[in-house]
């Protein structure tokens, strides 16, 4: 797998002090991006050696920004991945993501009840709901679906849907990333706007279906304007601690979360508090919840510590797998952004 | 790609290292609206940290005085530069070094105000943060004052930042009088990791217990100064430290190797430093091409990997560093601006002896060639002639990237000087 | 005064493989060598296993030779070698009447080669031009020079033989037609030091003829340059050749991490030291790009350059036979020396059979050679590590082989011992404490060839400082001293691709090193 593009290393290791996955697990257990993407590779490394690493990787992709030769660590880890996927050496719990995939055209098991798509049946605006808010989380469904409704954006949901895909990414199924895209392209059909609550499902239309879309948060803030959404005032005065998802702070990019942040300070009795390393990982990503529990667990307490040291009452994420994963952590309240802002949008 | 709504600010900085970061300070605390764009880790985070005006190895020092002539004839090729210009270094210097220390104090990082040398700042004194051995004799220098002066270098299993073996082979122990030991100690509840990361550190020394143990581990040494690896971030660091002072009733200072990116502290700080004053900081955008209206510098286009961005501004300061920060890159054997807008080359100079074939020699020939400014600090468009309203600041700038420059130090004169005529301009 | 039988002037592959072969007939031998073990032509050449395809059509003899010596060094030491084949391949323009009467020459020599399609190579090389005319399949390897002679050093101490790096002959006292005494020179401590030998072997490669002159001999010995680059990583899997007369730039190597693309011939008058030039490597990646066009995108890591001690029967390099010959010097004025020449590193342990068979002629040793059935090491079981990545558990097993287990033991004793130290070979701690306190290591390039730290892309970029916190105060030199000297000889290497990414690397190096502890990377 000799690899030119990686050629620029100057191994500065900003990569590795980076990692949030080193700095909680060790390099013991993670050697870090650059042994993946740079140093185990280049000796044509048998590929299953690198399982237990590559693994790991929260895929939060700091390793890529920080990087001052410019190498797309995140893309070689995911091609090492796809590597280990065709070798047929995935674990456990990504092969559960698959089957539920072939069944149900859904990375999670469905729930027993999901939201009906109401009477959003029309309109050049596509919400894609994403198979967390569907079936894991459906307060988020309900409530972006709530917030576009008192937005009055013109707004569908599609009749049929597949997963986006982007968890088959991480584990390394390029086959059905590609199934599931040609399928949802045509479920999709016409569309003026496709608007998404979840980072993942954004960021992976971006990069692999190459589409333009919109997360909740960017379509409130651009289409519909900071000034024309109206809040009650919150019970009570709440510090809020606001997370920084990976995949949209630095996927989508780092406007979504000053708009983010602008939205919630309209929100009377909210007042946002400053929380050390806000883009630090949650752990929720790259499928480390289903193969390496502990790792994304040790994340989201790291997390939960910082908005407690921030005195934070409320810790939020835009974004279904953080809300998730951050609530397995206990020891503060965890709020999905879209839930928490409808819920106090008139 | 989509568009982010238009900006406009008085001065646009690109490049959000120390110099980039410096001038914004600087021109933010003058009341201009002020934007910082770039992306990726800074040269300054790989840097030492350390900002030396001066190379001591070219400037003689005369204790409690500054021999300003010599001072002058040092810094060249800026001294060419600004020869012409309205500053002296006279003027400038003290004004610069004090706005310096002042906004990083405000951040969180202590200063210190050597007496041997006043303009070789060290970020965290108190405690040395330094990697350099020319400080680390600084440092053990100011213990002579001290009862006993004795050092104790403690190494923790598992964190490589502090290797006191290396150390000691590297300085001798004996250094300026002081004797320094080499130690190593076990942090039980680390377990078994290996070679922790700066960040790695940080977090598993915000637990209490192994607060704890090193504070045992630290009682049990004879040295009343202990240096150990970096475990604090800088937001922590001023409490955290003067927590371990106390309860180990020692003067304890963190010692680190380049390899802990121990720039980072300095870049957080003029990061929140450039912020306080009021500039903003967008990151993770790159600039993808300039505008132009004649001999002006009018906007820039921003991307990030959905979005674009225009922003419109008054003055331009260019401080995206050299070859290591990517302001400069190598395309064969030829150093390029890689927005090809500006020129670059290298300042004529017949001061630099070398023998042939040497690595400096060498060296030079290719990292002294960076952008070119004129005596007002503007730099030039691809055809030579200057621009009105781009200036140029930092390593990036010709015979200012190290190792052929002069440093830190000198790379935040030219931020300075570089923010003054923005301001005018602007 | 001291006496030996045999003393044997070189350390490279053809010295100690003499040494070798002469220990384990039970003679008693001293070898000298002025630097470390391979830092001649055995150090410094292409690192190729040759299956004698590239001589079959201008030298039969050393094709044969290198036929029939592949299979014995595939059998003794298998671990010095990477079985990735090779391919011949022409391009528009070479001469195709070559590549028929290489194919036919070779099969007349019992040399493997077999035509294949171009579809076939293309698939097996994917970074192949798509301009490739014909290809030809070749049983070829590449083989890591120093393991295999550092194997041999290791195998004739075993034996009982004595070995000394850094210790240079400084002169032949000869009387009554005999060297009747050798002066040589520690040359790290300055000792000097004499011994009485009763046969001398002058195995000392491109300083054989200097060797010779100290006993008033002439040799015939044409020293020739070559220059090679390494490229970062393994761009082809196997061995690429050029199938075209030998010229410069036709070869390809793959080698641990990187691919080595080479090579020059230039007669060099003198025994100066050679440097490659900017200029080589320039011309050296342009004309390899034509079979690989990905390499102009590929990052030149650092240039080396060889002399090659060819016996002078042409004024042509190229055309010089890489034939070797045993020269025994009794019949001219000096009847207990023996001089070998020419020859390969392929063919090393045969030359050494051949001068090992005079030499104990001259003794009246009638014990047979055995190097060609015995291992060079014997084997050994491989030790599990635990908490080391599998992959860098590979990586020792192919630098150390046999060696593995007590290299993995010293990993496993020590607290610090799985710290990675080197990150570009994944080099851990513990290996380099292993060899670190071996008689043989007296700087830190010392270090360098026997663990490979410091060889991947960044040139010891990180590691070289890490290496002296385990010598500690441990080398002959001041640590300062001992890290100067070793950057420097890694900028020379450095020097000749100092453009792209090796600037950028360098400029970084420079912050780590003269930024921090005030040390000067280059040298003077």
């Amino acid at each position: 797998m000799a690899d030119l593009a990686s050629n620029g290393c100057i191994k500065c290791g900003a990569c590795v002090q980076a990692c949030p996955v080193v700095a909680i697990d060790g390099l013991s257990s993670f050697s870090g991006p650059r042994t993946i993407a740079v140093d185990a590779v280049r000796f044509g490394a048998e590929i299953d050696q690198l399982r237990d690493h590559v693994m790991r990787c929260t895929t939060c992709w700091r390793c890529g920004d920080v990087c001052p030769a410019r190498i797309p660590l995140p893309e070689r880890i995911l091609e090492v991945r796809r590597a280990i996927f065709n070798q047929e050496l995935a674990l456990g719990g990504h092969s559960r993501i698959m089957n539920n995939i072939d069944r149900y055209r859904r990375s999670v098991e469905p729930a027993a009840t999901v939201p009906a798509a109401g009477k959003h049946t029309e309109g050049q605006v596509l919400y894609f709901p994403g198979c967390i808010a569907e079936n894991r989380l459906p307060a988020i469904l309900e409530a972006s679906v709530s917030l576009l409704h008192k937005a009055k954006a013109p707004f569908r949901l599609p009749a049929k849907w597949s997963c986006c895909g982007a968890p088959l990414e991480k584990v390394g199924d390029w086959e059905r990333v590609r199934m599931l895209r040609e399928e949802n392209l045509r479920a999709f059909d016409k569309y003026e706007t496709l608007v998404t609550s979840c980072p993942g499902c954004t960021t992976h239309f971006v990069q692999n279906y190459s589409l333009q879309p919109l997360h909740t948060i960017e379509y409130l803030y651009e289409a519909v304007g900071p000034r024309k959404l109206a809040f009650e005032a919150s019970k009570k005065k709440l510090r809020v601690a606001l997370h920084h998802p990976c995949h949209l702070a630095r996927t989508v990019g780092p406007h979504a979360m000053e708009y983010a942040a602008e939205i919630l300070q309209r929100v009377p009795g909210v007042k946002l508090v400053e929380m050390d390393e806000a883009d630090r990982c949650c752990g929720g990503g790259g499928g480390v919840v289903a193969g390496y529990p502990e790792v994304a667990l040790s994340l989201a307490k790291a997390k939960v510590r910082s908005a407690i040291e921030a005195k934070a009452d409320l810790l939020v994420a835009p974004c279904p797998f953080c809300v998730m994963n951050l609530s397995r952590a206990g020891g503060i309240e965890i709020a999905d952004y879209t839930t928490f802002l409808n819920s106090l949008m008139k | 790609m989509r568009e982010l709504r238009p900006a406009t600010v008085d001065v646009l900085v690109i490049g959000h290292g120390a110099s980039g970061l410096f001038a914004a300070a600087a021109l933010a605390a003058e009341n201009k609206t002020v934007a910082v764009v770039g992306s990726g880790i800074t040269a300054t985070s790989l840097s030492t940290g350390c900002v030396s005006i001066i190379r001591d190895d070219i400037f003689k020092k005369e204790k409690g005085r500054i021999d300003l002539e010599a001072l002058a004839s040092s810094v060249h090729p800026f001294n060419d530069i600004i020869e012409q210009s309205s500053m002296t270094l006279e003027a400038l210097l003290p004004e610069m070094s004090s706005f310096f220390v002042r906004s990083l104090s405000d951040q969180g990082l202590e200063m210190t105000d050597d007496a041997f040398n006043f303009f070789d700042l060290l970020t965290n004194a108190g405690t040395a943060y330094t990697c350099s051995i020319a400080p680390f004799y600084t440092v053990a220098g100011r213990m002579d004052a001290m009862e006993d002066s004795s050092l104790a270098l403690l190494g923790i299993l598992g964190h490589r930042d502090l290797d006191p073996d290396l150390m000691v082979t590297m300085a001798g122990r004996e250094v300026g009088g002081t004797k320094v030991r080499p130690y190593w100690t076990a942090i039980p509840s680390l377990g078994k990791r290996r070679e922790m990361t700066a960040l790695e550190a940080a977090f598993a020394f915000s637990r209490p217990a192994l607060r704890e143990e090193l504070i045992e581990a630290i009682k049990e040494l004879k040295e009343p100064n202990v240096a150990i690896p970096p475990i604090f971030r800088l937001t922590d660091y001023q409490r955290g430290m003067a927590k371990l002072c106390s309860a180990t009733g020692k003067n304890v200072f963190e010692l680190v190797t380049p390899l802990s990116l121990p720039g980072l502290r300095l870049q957080e700080a003029m990061s929140r430093s450039a912020g306080a004053q009021g500039a903003r900081l967008l990151r993770n955008r790159t600039v993808k091409k300039l505008e132009w209206k004649g001999r002006r510098v009018t906007s820039a286009i921003l991307e990030t990997r959905t979005r674009q961005q225009k922003i419109s501004f008054n003055s331009l300061v260019l401080a995206t560093g050299d070859l290591v920060g990517g302001g400069l890159m190598a395309q064969g054997a030829e150093v390029r601006d890689p927005l090809d807008a500006f020129k670059v080359g290298k300042f004529p100079s017949d001061e630099h002896v070398y023998r042939a074939n040497s690595y400096m020699a060498k060296m030079h020939d290719m990292t002294e060639t960076g952008f070119l400014v004129t005596h007002g600090m503007r730099l030039l468009a691809r055809d030579g002639t200057a621009v009105d309203n781009a200036f140029g600041a930092g390593a990036a700038l010709a015979s200012f990237s190290f190792p052929t420059g002069v440093g830190l130090g000198g790379s935040l004169l030219t931020a300075w000087v570089a923010a003054q005529h923005a301001k005018e301009v602007s | 005064m001291a006496r030996i039988e045999v003393l044997i002037i070189g350390g490279g592959a053809t010295g100690t493989g003499i040494a070798r072969d002469l220990a384990m007939r039970g003679v008693e031998v001293m070898l000298l060598e002025q630097k470390d073990f391979g830092s001649g032509a055995s150090g410094s050449n292409h690192g190729v296993l040759h299956s004698g395809a590239r001589y079959v059509v201008k030298d039969p003899e050393s094709a044969r030779q290198c036929a029939t010596e592949n299979k014995v060094l595939r059998n003794i030491a298998p671990y010095c070698l990477e079985e990735c084949g090779g391919l011949y391949l022409s391009l528009p323009g070479d001469d195709d009447v070559y590549a028929d009467k290489m194919l036919k020459s070779a099969n007349a020599q019992g040399v493997q080669a077999r035509e294949i399609t171009v579809k076939e190579a293309i698939a097996r090389e994917p970074a192949l031009s798509p301009e490739v005319l014909r290809a030809v399949e070749v049983n070829a390897a590449s083989v890591d020079a120093f393991a295999l002679v550092l194997g041999n050093v290791e195998s004739a101490r075993q034996a009982g033989a004595e070995l000394l790096n850094y210790h240079r002959v400084e002169a032949f006292k000869v009387s009554r037609g005999s060297v009747d005494e050798v002066t040589y020179r520690d040359t790290i401590t300055g000792e000097v030091d004499k011994i009485r030998p009763e046969v001398v072997v002058n195995a000392a490669g491109a300083w054989a003829g200097r060797m010779a002159q100290m006993a008033s001999l002439k040799l015939p010995l044409k020293n020739d340059k070559g220059t090679m680059v390494v490229m970062d990583g393994r761009i082809t899997k196997g061995l690429i050749n050029r199938l075209r007369v030998p010229a410069d730039g036709d070869i390809i190597v793959p080698n641990h991490s990187a691919s080595i693309i080479g090579t020059t011939s230039a007669t060099l008058a003198g025994l100066q030291e050679v440097r490659a030039t900017r200029d080589e490597v320039r011309s050296l990646i342009e004309e390899t790009s034509k079979l690989l066009p990905g390499l102009k995108k590929a990052r030149a890591v650092r240039a080396y350059a060889g002399i090659r001690p060819l016996s002078s029967e042409s004024s042509d390099g190229r055309q010089a036979g890489r034939g070797f010959q045993v020269l025994d010097h009794g019949g001219q004025q000096v009847d207990n020396m023996v001089s070998v020449i020419g020859g390969k590193l392929t063919t090393y342990r045969l030359m050494a059979e051949v001068t090992a068979d005079i030499v104990c002629g001259k003794l009246g040793n009638s014990a047979n050679c055995r190097t060609a059935s015995e291992p060079l090491l014997a084997e050994a079981a491989q030790i599990e590590m635990e908490g080391v990545p599998d992959f860098i558990v590979g990586r020792m097993r192919r630098k150390y082989g046999p060696r593995q287990a007590e290299v993995a033991a010293t990993c496993l004793e020590d607290v610090r011992g799985r710290e990675l130290l080197c990150s570009c070979e994944q080099v851990l701690r513990g290996e380099v404490e292993h060899f670190a306190d071996h008689q043989d290591v007296r700087g830190l390039s010392d270090l360098m060839r026997r663990t490979r730290m410091g060889m991947g892309f960044c040139q010891s970029g990180l590691c070289a400082l890490q290496t002296l916190s385990v010598v500690g105060d441990g080398l002959p030199q001041a640590a300062k001293q001992a890290v100067e000297e070793f950057l420097s000889e890694r900028w020379k290497g450095i020097e000749p691709v100092l453009e792209g990414e090796q600037l950028r690397q360098e400029a970084f190096k420079s912050y780590l090193y003269s930024g921090t502890y005030r040390l000067r990377l280059g040298g003077s």
